[in-house]
């Protein structure tokens, strides 16, 4: 049990949430939750807004949550803002119909998520020895923007047999960016 | 970040990709029809495994795509290289040629070169006979003329004086015959009428 004294951790004298902790969380935090805005909204810059809307919040209110929680109180926050968001500006689904957002990773923006360069080497390295059927399908799919339903259809193949081939060759992926991650 | 890892281990299959992350491939991709969207999202809201997963799957995307570009990097990264190993083999030519001054500097300024150093000029002064001053100053008066000579003719205007280096009057400049050869050639060459000392036309 904390001394009633002290302040919980995390949380300044003044009730607020220490600024400190606030840092911490953000190194922690923030490059997964902007690539989780970026999911959900698919436009960066929009994404960057509701960061910085879903930190502010954290300074705010920070202190009312449990240390143990705060990842997923600062997720849920910065969903819902995400989702107003998208009824404000009326897109939708719309806007994540095409994964045109994943082109701007080589951009010096300051709102693009991070990525590690030997991450994108070993996935390139990794992509290179895909099957040349699922390198096809993930090629079409995230480098030409196209449906699964158009692969299939270019391809004449199955659109379950597409998916598959996108799946197994996400598992792989997924597996390389994981070891790098660890 | 694993949000599938529940599920792998209750699988026991370490290499699937687990539903809830297929789903969030397919959410970013814009691939889930109404009902699987709204599921989706609700899920969202509520549980953060699912928000993870839409995390990673923008990743993976975001990394696959970055891939795409890398191809320009290992040019880039070669031509680095290339430069950086020709600037490494040019500092150590100039160091090599630097440790070689020095060490002429220090072989001249130490004693025990002298001998080396006399066994050389012993060996000039065999190669080569010693000059009487009165030899050395013919050799100077025959060399000065044709200098001289040369100097007038660099700094006056060269048109100006080829008419007399034409008119066959050697004892009005001394030309050597090989200048005069070489100025009659350069004259054919381009066009002149050396008669006239006039620059007739070109014949194509």
């Amino acid at each position: 049990m904390a001394d009633p004294g002290e302040p919980e951790s995390g949380e300044s004298k003044t009730g607020k949430i220490d600024p400190a902790a606030v840092a911490a969380i953000y190194v922690e935090h923030a490059e997964p939750l902007r690539r989780f805005l970026l999911g959900v909204l698919g436009d960066s810059q929009l994404a960057g807004d509701v960061l910085q809307a879903a930190f502010t919040k954290l300074v705010e209110r920070g202190h009312e949550t449990r240390e143990e929680s705060r990842k997923s109180w600062l997720f849920r926050v910065a969903f819902h803002e995400a989702m107003a968001v998208r009824r404000r500006q009326n897109v939708g689904q719309k806007v994540v119909k095409r994964l045109a957002w994943s082109k701007d990773t080589t951009s010096d923006r300051a709102d693009e998520p991070l990525l590690r360069l030997e991450s994108v080497e070993s996935v390139r390295a990794a992509l290179d020895e895909l099957p040349s059927e699922q390198r096809e399908v993930v090629r079409m799919r995230i480098y030409e923007e196209k449906s699964f339903a158009v692969i299939a259809e270019e391809l004449s193949i199955p659109l379950g047999t597409a998916l598959g081939r996108m799946r197994s060759a996400m598992q792989k992926l997924k597996r390389i960016l994981a070891h790098h991650q660890h | 970040m694993k949000p599938c890892e529940h599920e792998t281990s209750k699988t026991g299959e370490e290499n699937a990709l687990c539903e809830l992350d297929w789903l969030a491939f397919r959410y970013i991709a814009g691939e889930l029809d109404e009902a699987e969207l709204e599921a989706f999202e609700l899920r969202l809201a509520e549980e953060q495994p699912a928000r993870d997963a839409v995390a990673l799957a923008v990743e993976v995307v975001q990394t696959v795509s970055a891939a795409e570009h890398l191809e320009e990097i290992p040019m880039v990264v070669t031509a680095a290289r290339e430069a950086s190993r020709w600037r490494h083999v040019a500092w150590l030519a100039i160091a090599a040629g630097v440790a070689a001054c020095c060490a002429s500097v220090a072989l001249m300024f130490s004693g025990g070169v002298s001998s080396v150093e006399h066994d050389a000029s012993a060996l000039a002064a065999e190669r080569v006979p010693q000059a009487s001053p009165v030899v050395a100053n013919a050799w100077l008066e025959t060399f000065d003329q044709p200098i001289l000579a040369t100097s007038q003719t660099v700094a006056s205007d060269p048109l100006e004086i080829e008419p007399a280096l034409l008119s066959g009057d050697e004892t009005e400049v001394a030309t050597p015959d090989w200048m005069a050869a070489a100025l009659a050639g350069m004259s054919s060459d381009m066009g002149m009428d050396l008669e006239r000392g006039a620059t007739a036309p070109l014949e194509n």
